[in-house]
């Protein structure tokens, strides 16, 4: 994106600021998505994502990648929902304890995943802390380079990589588990 | 086989997924593989592995369609409040930067103007009228064509007069003491001052040539004409009969002020920490308001007869500021006919905001109407209802209203002084 584009959505101009959207909604759903693994609550992050950085225009460097640091936007946004999605799923465990209601089953990854050993590693997936499986989501989702992730998370390369090792690991691990 | 172990192969294999190896270490991988079955096999389990995650997430999530129409439509909706947040942080950004640069301009002129003073004044410098930053300062109206005003040529302050020409220039005060801050009583008779003549800050009032000086308050407390900021500097009482003086006896922000015959005869103490006392047009009365240091979430309104008598509480802080709120600067003014005070009140109801607001109220508490609110400055008012005129501050400069005291009208965007532009 130049930067004589940008100065304009700094502006506010409401063209510009629709061709932002247009040209990187698709990229950003994708990324909330991936993130979220719910299309409802993926399309509020993307929402949120442009407003957000709208309001933080001032503070991108001219010369950085733009789409990365849309994309480090994204992921705020995206933990912040996941952090209220735990609240909620906590509130929602307590009542269900209190009321014993029967819970709902909130990924039915059987009815998504072509075979058993693609819902076997969705399971191994889901049970990784954030921290560690939304590297491994930009990694081998995004395809992107370890230096990006980095600067999307804002830690350092080593950490990424270690975290992705960590993440592989108990992958294997899991995966091992379930075949017993 | 190669030169790593079997362990550095497994980082070097770790690395490489990550597209982080080195060609160095990729060369001692690719020879230790060659001859190394079982990392070969960790090798292949680990590709298997990434191979598996891809076709993974793509099997999830490609399938699904790109975000809706509402995205766009949501975000169209919803930038005019982004647009108006960021216009009013650039805005306060400005106004910060400009306070910044003001507040080192008084800083830079205060030690500026103490390296230039003789060290004779330089030893009673902490009093008020040698504050002044200046060498000359003059009253903004000539009374009776003199102009009173302050200079330092002598070596230490002292109040002058002069004609509006610049022609007989007449040195009123003349003593080793600083002397000024000269404010001129509505006859134009008397002229107020500060001096320390006698040890201590204290007021005086003099004829206009400089004769029959009068002390005001007999005590050793340090006494000031300074006004806080958006007072009136209408001191004197419309008939020239009294005074209000202020006095800090704590060096702090505690102010108590005194109503005081012209004579220094009289002294009657207002609530602690009043501010912003203003005269009523026919002299008759004085309104201010109260504001407790300790808790700033306290604020009222007072009347009270031009004795002090009478003092009585119109406005009490319930009505006006809610819990966690804190009364900032209060700037009153009476209604010409006297039946009511107007005042701009600046408060922070929440944390890092401001909020300016204009209040009309009846002088027996009753009617109070809030004629104006912002939460950027509103600096000051002129006029009263029905036609009462404010200007708010935007990111683009000063936007005037009007209200009738129901209805708000917009005037138009002027920036009289042209800082904004």
């Amino acid at each position: 994106m130049d930067s004589h584009w940008l100065e304009q959505c700094r502006e506010g101009d409401s063209l510009a600021i629709e061709k932002m959207v247009h040209i990187y909604q698709n990229d950003v759903y994708r990324l909330a998505l991936s993130i979220l693994d719910d299309s409802d609550e993926a399309e509020d992050g993307t929402q949120e994502t442009f407003l957000a950085a709208l309001r933080a225009l001032d503070s991108f460097r001219a010369g950085a990648a733009f789409k990365t640091w849309l994309f480090s936007i994204t992921v705020n946004v995206c933990r912040s929902q996941l952090r209220g999605r735990k609240s909620r799923s906590r509130v929602r465990q307590i009542l269900q304890g209190l009321f014993h209601l029967r819970s709902e089953d909130e990924h039915p990854e059987s009815t998504a995943m072509k075979n058993e050993a693609d819902a076997e590693l969705w399971r191994a997936i889901r049970s990784l802390n954030d921290k560690h499986r939304i590297p491994v989501v930009l990694r081998y989702y995004h395809n992107l380079p370890v230096a990006d992730i980095a600067d999307m998370l804002d830690i350092p390369p080593g950490t990424v990589h270690s975290r992705l090792n960590h993440a592989r690991e108990k992958l294997r691990t899991l995966l091992k588990e379930e075949q017993k | 086989m190669s030169g790593i172990t079997h362990k550095q192969a497994h980082r070097y294999l770790s690395a490489a997924a990550d597209g982080i190896l080195r060609d160095d270490q990729r060369h001692l991988l690719d020879a230790h593989l060659r001859e190394c079955a079982s990392c070969r096999t960790e090798a292949e389990k680990l590709n298997a592995l990434e191979t598996r995650l891809k076709q993974t997430f793509q099997t999830r999530w490609d399938v699904q369609d790109g975000p809706s129409k509402n995205v766009m439509a949501n975000i169209r909706s919803r930038t005019g409040r982004v647009r108006m947040s960021n216009r009013l942080k650039m805005g306060l950004r400005f106004l910060a930067g400009a306070v910044l640069l003001l507040v080192l301009v008084i800083v830079f002129n205060a030690i500026f103007s103490q390296w230039r003073k003789s060290p004779a004044s330089v030893a009673t410098s902490t009093i008020s009228p040698t504050g002044l930053s200046t060498t000359v300062s003059a009253t903004p109206q000539p009374y009776n064509g003199l102009i009173a005003f302050v200079s330092e040529k002598s070596g230490n302050s002292e109040i002058y007069t002069m004609h509006s020409d610049g022609t007989n220039v007449t040195n009123l005060t003349n003593k080793p003491s600083n002397d000024g801050n000269p404010i001129w009583s509505p006859d134009g008779k008397r002229i107020a001052f500060e001096s320390n003549r006698d040890g201590h800050v204290h007021i005086y009032t003099m004829n206009t040539d400089g004769s029959g000086v009068v002390r005001l308050m007999n005590d050793n407390a340090d006494d000031q004409l300074g006004l806080h900021y958006g007072e009136s500097t209408n001191i004197w009482s419309p008939d020239g009969s009294k005074l209000i003086i202020t006095r800090n006896p704590s060096k702090t922000d505690y102010l108590i002020r005194y109503i005081v015959n012209a004579d220094g005869s009289g002294a009657i103490q207002l609530e602690d920490n009043a501010i912003s006392p203003v005269w009523s047009q026919d002299g008759k009365q004085i309104a201010y308001a109260v504001e407790n240091p300790q808790n700033t979430n306290r604020f009222q309104v007072y009347v009270a007869n031009a004795d002090g008598s009478n003092r009585h509480a119109i406005i009490n802080n319930p009505d006006l500021l809610n819990a966690q709120e804190n009364a900032g600067d209060v700037v009153m003014k009476w209604s010409t006919d006297g039946q009511y005070i107007y005042f701009m009140l600046t408060s922070s109801p929440y944390e890092d905001g401001m909020r300016w607001r204009i209040f009309q109220v009846n002088i027996n508490g009753k009617n109070a109407i809030q004629l104006a609110t912002s939460t950027s400055p509103i600096d000051g008012w002129s006029g009263e209802i029905p036609s009462l005129v404010y200007p708010t501050l935007s990111p683009q400069g000063w936007n005037w209203f009007r209200t009738d005291g129901k209805n708000k009208t917009y005037l138009k965007k002027w920036n009289p002084i042209g800082i904004l532009d």
